[in-house]
């Protein structure tokens, strides 16, 4: 004899429980998606506007090389020699290195002491 | 002396397997011999989901040898008397698949292969469109239809084929199309059942293409084939991440009797997208995988002796299973177009008979469908989701079947 309450109740109950189990899974899993998504956007925002100040930034640093060229070869203080002399040394510093120095200004510091006095005491006053 | 030569000879030959053909009933071995040199055929040359059915078929042809003594049904038989298993039993007198049938019996080894599963799983395509989760839904209405089927070919009162509640729900969850969850509710429901009912589940898988595509084909018009879905949004690794230790945490709490399934499911998910347990994952989707496949196939195809097999009742099983999954698909399918007029044909209905479990091949079969009518159109992906929140599905089922019939 077959035990149709039994059944019915399991059928009905058991194809409710799966919807409603899998309904609140796609509740839970689209509100995650959703801040997930939000997310992305505003990390994007960020990172689009940092890129973009970035670019705005290279771009006037090679609106200043071209001042900087045009201001050193216009400048009565300071002629080619002491620039290429200068340049020279710059150079030497990044040999070995995969960076390319560019050098934006060369003014005179204020100091009383000289640049090679002050090398001296630093050279002096290293730490071991 | 050569009385006594030929004497133990023929003691040798009445103690031997042969003999026992000829005694009553002997018959049953040699049919079941042939059943299981039938089904490695299947798995060996057809190539029928080799890695569960040769096993399984081993297993079978293992437990029908008369004498071998490799199982012993009788140490795992309940009735009046016996309401117990005694384990202490099994380990003094049984024989190697005896010892292996253990992990069976106490619930081990199908949670152990949905670990492999879970690492072996992408939820992404599932996380990037949860309403997916309704399609696999759906799909599992095919287990309680089966499961009414069952009880109700049962109640026309032909001797032999009527189904207790608990051997229906067995049958039922044949409709699931998921080997280790069909198995792991009949060896808690309807423990005598386990041989048939796995051997039906993993055949029907194997030919899931040949039952699925005239259904789909059937229940779908062209217009609603030809449907292209929009690209799926990228998922990050943090919602894969969540994603396994949220559902644990929300299915197991509503129904504590799918945690075992659904647990170790992502356990094995949460292994893999977390990155940083590298060589347990590996060894999750390879080694404990083959392992336990081969401990599982053998042990479930050694239960299948004649007297469990060679009835009305396996017939009943083989043809409610079949039922089971024609149901399956076409409540997925049913689901899809239901889906396709609320989105104003956004969603393709092929998707929804993929809310089977069989993963991946239910969703190359809605690939394979929809290509038929437009070569370029891509569904295996948006496929996918529904292919595996029907693994979640069917293991949510599993659960509520064991809790109102166990």
């Amino acid at each position: 004899m077959v035990d149709w309450n039994l059944a019915i109740n399991v059928t009905i109950t058991g194809i409710i429980l799966v919807f409603s189990m899998l309904l609140l899974l796609v509740f839970v899993l689209s509100i995650f998606g959703w801040i997930s998504v939000s997310l992305k956007k505003s990390v994007d925002k960020k990172t689009a506007k940092a890129r973009e100040e970035v670019m705005a930034a290279m771009s006037a640093v090679k609106h200043e090389e071209e001042t900087v060229s045009e201001t050193l070869s216009d400048c009565d203080c300071l002629n080619q020699e002491l620039v290429a002399v200068i340049s020279a040394a710059v150079a030497t510093l990044y040999i070995d290195s995969d960076k390319k120095p560019v050098i934006k200004t060369i003014k005179r510091s204020a100091g009383r002491r000289t640049a090679w006095a002050n090398a001296g005491v630093l050279d002096n006053t290293r730490t071991f | 002396m050569f009385d006594a030569f030929i004497d133990t000879l023929i003691g040798i030959l009445q103690a031997s397997g042969f003999a026992a053909f000829f005694e009553p009933g002997g018959w049953k071995y040699v049919v079941m011999i042939a059943v299981a040199c039938g089904l490695l055929y299947l798995a060996i040359v057809k190539k029928f989901e080799p890695l569960l059915l040769l096993p399984i078929a081993f297993g079978m042809l293992l437990a029908n040898l008369p004498g071998a003594g490799v199982y012993h049904p009788e140490l795992w038989t309940l009735n009046e008397t016996v309401k117990e298993i005694n384990f202490g039993n099994v380990l003094h007198e049984g024989g190697v698949l005896d010892i292996l049938y253990m992990g069976v019996k106490l619930g081990i080894y199908p949670p152990l292969i949905f670990l492999g599963i879970g690492a072996m799983t992408d939820f992404g395509p599932l996380i990037s469109n949860p309403k997916s989760f309704l399609l696999g839904a759906a799909a599992q209405l095919g287990i309680f239809a089966a499961f009414i089927g069952a009880l109700a070919v049962g109640g026309l009162g032909i001797e032999g084929f009527s189904f207790t509640p608990q051997e229906a729900g067995s049958i039922g969850i044949i409709g699931g199309a998921d080997g280790p969850t069909a198995i792991f509710v009949t060896s808690k429901l309807a423990p005598g059942l386990l041989g048939p009912i796995a051997v039906a589940a993993y055949s029907y898988m194997a030919l899931i293409p040949f039952i699925q595509k005239p259904i789909m084909r059937l229940l779908t018009t062209k217009k609603e084939r030809l449907v292209r879905m929009s690209e799926l949004r990228t998922v990050s690794k943090t919602e894969k991440i969540i994603f396994p230790i949220m559902v644990t945490i929300i299915v197991s709490l509503l129904i504590p009797d799918a945690a075992a399934l659904v647990g170790m499911l992502m356990l094995g998910n949460l292994m893999k997208e977390s990155g940083v347990v590298d060589r347990i994952c590996k060894t999750a989707q390879n080694e404990l995988m083959n392992i336990i496949t081969i401990f599982l196939g053998t042990t479930v195809g050694a239960t299948t002796n004649a007297e469990s097999f060679l009835n009305l009742k396996t017939l009943g099983i083989v043809v409610m299973g079949l039922v089971a999954f024609c149901l399956g698909t076409t409540g997925g399918l049913w689901f899809g177009k239901l889906m396709y007029i609320f989105t104003k044909g956004k969603v393709n209905p092929l998707i929804g008979s993929a809310g089977v479990s069989a993963v991946p091949m239910a969703a190359r079969v809605s690939q394979q469908v929809g290509q038929e009518e437009d070569p370029g159109n891509f569904l295996l992906m948006h496929a996918m989701g529904p292919n595996v929140a029907g693994v979640i599905g069917s293991a949510v089922a599993a659960g509520i079947l064991i809790q109102m019939l166990g």
